[in-house]
């Protein structure tokens, strides 16, 4: 199984939100990181087959996935950013429409949908209306919305904004355990959502590929340049002028500041292991240093 | 020096090399091999079943989706107007004039509602996508139209004494496909939430100055039966096309 992303261009008028990308993904999750407007909702749409490229094109086992259509669509689950419902609808009528919509029987559609709200634990608020659930709640729905038919390719933007972390664990568990036979892509800008379960993180900045590669060999490129110092807080500030920071934490009078720097950027400096946050401040200078 | 030597021999025993075409016999084997893998063309009656029953499925499913104020508002709507007719003298011609295209006004909130609620974006990505949906609200809402307007006219055409039924219909036929049509344009291009009470009123109150004018009425009246076919012809064109803009796909975005 693989989806070809080939030459893709996606333009709105003069702002071009991708950028004649071109990459390939088989079975397994990936990660889109990205800041804001850097393309990755675009991207997950185009190839969710909700939005049209300018041009280029993706293909699914080497044929066009408009060629596809009903077919490609059929092996497609998505849940987009923002899960749109009809008022009226409970959750289990919702689940039950989007089952009618992906083609699925009525009978097995049921069971499919008791299923998957009891694996994204929401079976107690199957009767409830979808608009008296909570952001977290709506999330869920739309991630077992998009489980409904088995996909072989599974699109999920952003999916955990609004889940609390118990959740999010639950989450990347399932992710994980379902990615075995199946094409994941998960976008995000949390970057622990993907850190331990994508086979490989695609880094999107202004709607350029700038990175695919495992973690791994994207932390073994930052090596040697993550530090960790004890500071005052006079010296926070400069240092905060100066590097791209991460976390500060307190620390009775002091304070444990994490930086990023080729060279040490303290005397108290150590340096320390990186992780995917370090990386991501990394590639988005400016949202870091602000 | 070498290379040059080893290129000009290949270039020189490329020049000589002759590629072997298969026979007419090898070749037409081939073909009758491969045959059997060409998928049979469907004949056009057999898509045209496929595609309607593939619609009368899909409409099935949108009749639970379609909220019950639209049915029953219509129902209310068109009660009253016979009331209007049987009890109070009304016109029976104004008052179908007047009433022809609301119900279908009134579910083209129905027919965008993915859209406006936000829920497009997955529908698109479903096997049976937004524009099956939206064709097959379309045609429920069509249908709905159609019989409700035609019960209104055999109600009318039983309890009326003297009433001109191809009058009648030519008072619902052609309000009916000119200001839909109109209604699809603007939805398809603005927010159902704005254009369905915008075209509705605008349709109330022109449809009321058209009645309420005997001059206007008149006109209309004295039309020739070959103006009023070339309207009918070109307010169903306009429809047709707007159809048929759904089917390639409608905008979610104003920048998409």
């Amino acid at each position: 199984m693989k989806l070809t992303i080939e030459k893709v261009t996606k333009s709105y008028g003069e702002k071009v939100a991708v950028n004649d990308l071109s990459f390939e993904l088989t079975e397994g999750v990936y990660g889109f990181l990205g800041s804001n407007g850097s393309g990755k909702t675009t991207l997950m749409r185009i190839l969710a087959s909700v939005s049209k490229p300018t041009s280029g094109r993706v293909l699914f086992d080497g044929e066009d996935i408009r060629t596809l259509d009903e077919k490609y669509r059929d092996m497609l689950g998505y849940s987009p950013q923002h899960i749109g419902y009809y008022k009226n609808f409970t959750v289990q009528k919702f689940m039950l429409y989007i089952a009618s919509l992906k083609g699925i029987e009525r009978q097995q559609a049921k069971q499919k949908v008791d299923e998957l709200l009891e694996l994204v634990n929401l079976t107690e608020n199957n009767k409830v209306k979808m608009s008296k659930l909570s952001g977290g709640m709506k999330q869920r729905v739309g991630i077992a919305q998009a489980l409904l038919n088995d996909p072989q390719i599974l699109i999920v933007d952003e999916p955990t904004a609004g889940l609390d972390p118990k959740e999010r664990v639950r989450f990347r568990n399932l992710l994980s355990k379902i990615s075995a036979n199946r094409i994941v892509l998960l976008s995000t800008h949390i970057v622990s959502d993907i850190e331990f379960i994508a086979k490989e993180v695609m880094i999107l900045k202004e709607g350029v590929l700038i990175q695919k590669e495992s973690p791994k060999k994207l932390l073994e490129g930052i090596r040697n340049k993550v530090w960790t110092a004890t500071v005052n807080e006079e010296e926070v500030a400069d240092l905060q002028a100066h590097f791209r920071c991460g976390n500060i934490a307190h620390n009775d009078e002091r304070f444990d500041i994490r930086l990023l720097s080729e060279t040490k950027p303290h005397s108290n400096a150590v340096q320390t292991k990186p992780n995917l946050e370090d990386l991501y401040l990394y590639y988005f200078e400016e949202d870091g240093v602000a | 020096m070498k290379e040059e030597s080893v290129e000009e021999e290949i270039a020189n025993y490329l020049e000589h090399y002759t590629v072997e075409y298969p026979d007419d016999d090898a070749i037409d084997q081939t073909i009758e091999s491969l045959r059997a893998y060409v998928p049979e063309p469907q004949s056009n009656g057999a898509a045209i079943r496929e595609k309607l029953q593939g619609l009368l499925r899909h409409s099935a499913r949108e009749i639970s989706v379609i909220g019950s104020l639209f049915w029953v508002m219509n129902v209310i709507f068109f009660i009253c107007g016979f009331s209007y007719v049987l009890f109070f003298e009304g016109d029976p011609y104004s008052t179908m004039f007047f009433l022809a295209p609301i119900p279908f006004l009134i579910g083209l909130g129905e027919v965008f509602k993915g859209r406006e609620a936000g829920l497009y974006e997955i529908e698109l990505a479903c096997k049976y996508s937004a524009q099956h949906i939206m064709m097959s609200r379309l045609f429920v809402i069509g249908t709905y139209n159609f019989v409700i307007s035609a019960v209104l006219i055999c109600a009318l055409s039983v309890t009326i004494e003297n009433i001109l039924l191809l009058k009648l219909v030519g008072y619902w036929i052609l309000p009916t496909t000119l200001v839909s049509s109109v209604g699809l344009f603007l939805t398809i291009r603005f927010r159902s939430s704005i254009t369905v009470p915008v075209t509705l009123a605008i349709w109330f109150t022109t449809s009321m100055m058209i009645s309420q004018s005997v001059d206007m009425k008149n006109y209309l009246e004295s039309l020739s039966a070959g103006v009023y076919s070339i309207a009918l012809i070109a307010s169903l064109v306009f429809l047709f096309l707007q159809i048929n803009r759904i089917k390639r796909g409608v905008r979610i975005e104003a920048n998409d």
